[in-house]
C-alpha cells in the first residue's frame, strides 16, 4: 500500500503539523508568500502513475481554524492493471477551516481498471472546494487511446456534521456503455465536477461569476446548480483536459485568495 | 384459502400496481420534463428517432442506477422494517440529485404520493414515515416513497420496479409528444418498442450492487441544471 497523510497545525498562520509518506510520494510546502495564512502543499510522485496492484491510501486532516490547499504536479496516469488499482482518500475539515483540492486531470490508459473512494467530513462552518477531472485516456498518441480503459469507478461522499450532503458516483465501463448516448458524454470526451461549500449564507454571486466565465469558453457544456443555499455543484463536459483544469484552477485560486484576504496574518 | 379467493388476491394486486403506476395519479408528474425540455430547446431531441434514443438511454443509464434502484432498496428496507437504512437512503438520494429542480421535483412527487397513500392505507409504517418527514429527518423522495408503498401493498418486487420504469417511460413519451412534438401514434410506438428494454433493466436492477446506486449521467445533469436558465419554460424541470 502506498500512503501519504498530513495534518495541519495552527500558529499565527496554518502550519504543517504532521506529514507522513511512503514511496513514491513526497509532499512539499510551496507557499509563495510566507505571510499567507493558507498552507499550500504540493504532492509529488516519483512514479509515472498508478501501476498494477497499487493502492493509494490518503488521509488529510485540516484542523479547526486552519487552511490548506493541496496541489498536484502533473496529470494522474492510471496504467493497465489486471488486478486493478485503488485509491482511498479520507479528508476531515474542522470548524472554520478551509480545504481546496482541484488536482490535474486523471488519465486512464488502455486497460486501466480503477476504483476510488473519497470521503469528506466537514463541519457547518467549514469551507471546501473539491474538483475532479477525468479524461478519456491518451487521445493524442499515434494509435489513439480514447476510452480504451477497462473500468473507472469513483465514489465521492461529503458529510457535514455526519449527514451526507453530496455524493458523486462516477462509473465508466466504455466497452459496455456507449458514452455517446443521451445523458452521458454525448459529443464530449472529458468530464469534470466541482463542489463548493462555504459558511456564507449565499453563494449566488459566485455562481453567476462562474457561469459568466464558463459561457465565454468554446467547446464545452456546463451546468451549475445550488445544492444548498451555501453550496453549489458544477459539472462540465469538454474535449481538452488542459482547458478544464485551467478553469477549475481559476475558481480554486479565487477561493484560495479570498481565504488569505479574510484571515490576515499580520 | 379457496382457489377462487387467491385468484381475487392476484387480481387485486394487479389493480394495486395499475393504480400506483398510473401516470394520471395526481402527484404532478406531468409538470416535470426532467431535462427533456432543455434537450428539445437545444434541438438535440427533435424527432421520433432521437426521442426513442433519449427514452432508451434514460431507462438504461439513468433510471436503472438511480430511481429504479432506489425503488428496490426502499422496498427491501421496508420489508426488513429497517427505518435507519431508509432514512439513510433518502438522505443519500438528496445528496445524489445535484440539479436543484430534479431534487425538488422528486421531493414534491414523493410527498404527494405519500399524502395519497397515507390516507388510503392509514398504515402505521407510512404514518411513521410522515412523522419523519415533518421532523425533517427525511425528505421523502418519490422513488423511495414508491418503494415503501409497493412493499406495504405486498406487490411483487420485480413488478413494482417494472411498473415504475413503465410509468417513467410513459411520462417521458407524453412530454415528448407535446414538446417535440410527435404524433400520438409515434409516442405509442416508442412505448411499445421499449418493452423489452424495460424488462431487461428491471432484471438488471434486481441484481445491482449497492455501490452502483446513483451513477452519474453527466450530460443529463448539465441539461437539468441549464433548465434553470432557459428563456421560456413549460415545465418545472
Amino acid at each position: 500500500m502506498e500512503r501519504y497523510s498530513l495534518k495541519t497545525g495552527l500558529r499565527e498562520q496554518t502550519i504543517l503539523k504532521d506529514v507522513y509518506f511512503t514511496s513514491p510520494f513526497n509532499l512539499v510546502e510551496v507557499r509563495e508568500n510566507k505571510k499567507n495564512h493558507l498552507l499550500e502543499m504540493m504532492l509529488m510522485s516519483s512514479s509515472p502513475g498508478l501501476l498494477n496492484n497499487d493502492f493509494y491510501d490518503i488521509t488529510i486532516e485540516v484542523i479547526d481554524g486552519s487552511a490548506l490547499n493541496l496541489q498536484t504536479q502533473s496529470y494522474q496516469r492510471i496504467y493497465v492493471s489486471e488486478n486493478g488499482t485503488q485509491q482511498n482518500m479520507t479528508i476531515s475539515v474542522g470548524e472554520n477551516a478551509y480545504f481546496s483540492h482541484a488536482p490535474h486531470p486523471t488519465v486512464p490508459h488502455k486497460g486501466a481498471n480503477y476504483k476510488a473512494r473519497n470521503t469528506f467530513h466537514i463541519k457547518g462552518s467549514s469551507t471546501l472546494l473539491w474538483g475532479e477531472i477525468l479524461t478519456c485516456g491518451r487521445k493524442y498518441v499515434a494509435e489513439g487511446e480514447e476510452f480504451q480503459f477497462k473500468k473507472h469507478h469513483t465514489i465521492t461522499e461529503i458529510f457535514q456534521d455526519d449527514v451526507m450532503i453530496f455524493k458523486d458516483n462516477l462509473y465508466l465501463v466504455p466497452e459496455e456503455i456507449n458514452l455517446k448516448q443521451f445523458g452521458l458524454y454525448e459529443e464530449y470526451t472529458h468530464q469534470g465536477s466541482l463542489f463548493f461549500i462555504a459558511p456564507e449564507r449565499d453563494i449566488t454571486e459566485r455562481m453567476e461569476r462562474i457561469s459568466e466565465m464558463f459561457s465565454k469558453e468554446e467547446d464545452i457544456s456546463f451546468g451549475i446548480s445550488k445544492i444548498m443555499d451555501n453550496a453549489y455543484a458544477l459539472r462540465v463536459l469538454g474535449n481538452e483536459g488542459q482547458q478544464l483544469f485551467k478553469l477549475f484552477s481559476e475558481i480554486r485560486i479565487q477561493e484560495d485568495n479570498l481565504i488569505n484576504q479574510k484571515i490576515n496574518v499580520n | 384459502m379457496t382457489e377462487n379467493s387467491s385468484e381475487i388476491t392476484k387480481l387485486s394486486s394487479l389493480i394495486e400496481i395499475l393504480h400506483i403506476a398510473d401516470p394520471t395519479l395526481p402527484i404532478g408528474g406531468f409538470s416535470h420534463s426532467n431535462g427533456l425540455e432543455t434537450y428539445v430547446q437545444q434541438n438535440l431531441v427533435k424527432d421520433v428517432t432521437t426521442t426513442q434514443e433519449f427514452v432508451e438511454s434514460m431507462i438504461r443509464n439513468n433510471y436503472t442506477y438511480n430511481d429504479g434502484l432506489a425503488v428496490r432498496l426502499a422496498y427491501e428496507f421496508t420489508l426488513d422494517n429497517n427505518i435507519e437504512a431508509l432514512l439513510k437512503l433518502d438522505i443519500e438520494t438528496q445528496a445524489l440529485k445535484a440539479p436543484f429542480e430534479i431534487r425538488h421535483g422528486s421531493q414534491k412527487l414523493g410527498t404527494r404520493l405519500l399524502k395519497i397513500y397515507g390516507k388510503l392505507l392509514n398504515n402505521p409504517f407510512l404514518n411513521n414515515i410522515n412523522k419523519y418527514i415533518s421532523e425533517k429527518k427525511m425528505v421523502g423522495h418519490y422513488a423511495i416513497i414508491y418503494g415503501i408503498v409497493t412493499a406495504l401493498l405486498k406487490i411483487d418486487k420485480e413488478k413494482a420496479i417494472c411498473a415504475f420504469l413503465y410509468n417513467a417511460t410513459v411520462a417521458m413519451v407524453t412530454n415528448a409528444v407535446k414538446l417535440v412534438p410527435l404524433g400520438q401514434t409515434d409516442g405509442q410506438q416508442i412505448i411499445y418498442d421499449v418493452q423489452q428494454l424495460i424488462e431487461d433493466q428491471t432484471l438488471e436492477i434486481m441484481k445491482l450492487e449497492r455501490d452502483m446506486y446513483g451513477v452519474c449521467n453527466t450530460a443529463l445533469d448539465i441539461k437539468c441544471m441549464q433548465h434553470e436558465h432557459l428563456y421560456s419554460r413549460l415545465y418545472m424541470s
